[in-house]
């Protein structure tokens, strides 16, 4: 398999390794930073999942280089779409805040950056599908996506309430990406042909 | 740009795939390349004009 053709499974692993990590660090944080005294050692505890984040940047740098040239090309207006989005969403924002609507915190950049990223992904990813003419294979991958995420959701809700687990919607937001990028890794494994 | 990427393909009897793999791209590259939807770099036009022994405006027509 080659450089290119291999990408998407090591991105893969790399991502769902980061996830993973993410995932033990918030619960580490919710579990036991009650339970230390030691301020020293609770700061390290507060600050535990800023390492996993990095380790996620990691790896999508290096998919980034992994990709091939046209790819690349697209990520970098995916990127770009998302950046001019967000920037206009931050000061449109700002302005609205003058006159009533809710006071966000700079956190909400990322999850705008990342639903413009998702649509701008989707966008390319329909185009290449409209040109093979697979649009209907292509709905049928977004409608078994969106049903395994919302089941994802809801057995961690279900089980979360049947153990007495206190849940928020961060934590079912953090369960659906991981279902979700659970569905692009299985989808990219299972075609004969890499996506990129 | 136009090229003459799936006649030369179609001749050698490769698939797109077959032609992803030697030339390190994706099976999707490859059909944007023959379909017109990209326009290659230099250095893979040129990648492309040596795996079929041919000069690079033999491939791709301005």
């Amino acid at each position: 398999m080659t450089p290119v053709a291999n990408a998407p499974r090591r991105y893969f692993i790399e991502l769902m390794l980061a996830m993973a990590l993410y995932a033990a660090a918030l619960f580490v944080r919710h579990g036991w930073f009650h339970h230390t005294g030691d301020p020293e050692l609770r700061l390290v505890i507060m600050l535990l999942p800023i390492l996993p984040v990095f380790l996620a940047a990691l790896a999508i740098y290096r998919f980034y280089y992994r990709m091939d040239e046209m790819h690349r090309l697209q990520t970098l207006e995916s990127l770009a779409f998302s950046a001019g989005v967000t920037a206009l969403f931050a000061i449109s924002w700002r302005f609205l805040e003058d006159v009533g609507f809710p006071h966000l915190t700079l956190m909400w950049v990322w999850p705008v950056m990342g639903v413009c990223w998702l649509v701008s992904r989707f966008y390319f990813i329909y185009r290449e599908s409209a040109a093979e003419h697979a649009v209907g294979a292509l709905a049928k991958d977004i409608a078994q996506g969106l049903l395994l995420v919302a089941l994802g959701t809801a057995s961690y809700t279900l089980l979360a309430a049947w153990v007495g687990w206190p849940y928020t919607w961060r934590v079912l937001i953090l369960v659906a990406t991981l279902v979700f990028l659970a569905l692009v890794g299985l989808r990219t494994f299972s075609k004969k042909s890499a996506s990129c | 740009m136009l090229n003459k990427l799936r006649e030369l393909r179609a001749e050698r009897g490769w698939s797109q795939a077959d032609l992803a793999d030697k030339l390190n791209v994706s099976r999707q590259t490859v059909n944007a390349l023959e379909t017109g939807r990209y326009d290659p770099s230099l250095p893979l036009a040129f990648a492309i004009a040596k795996l079929f022994k041919l000069r690079i405006e033999e491939v791709f027509q301005p």
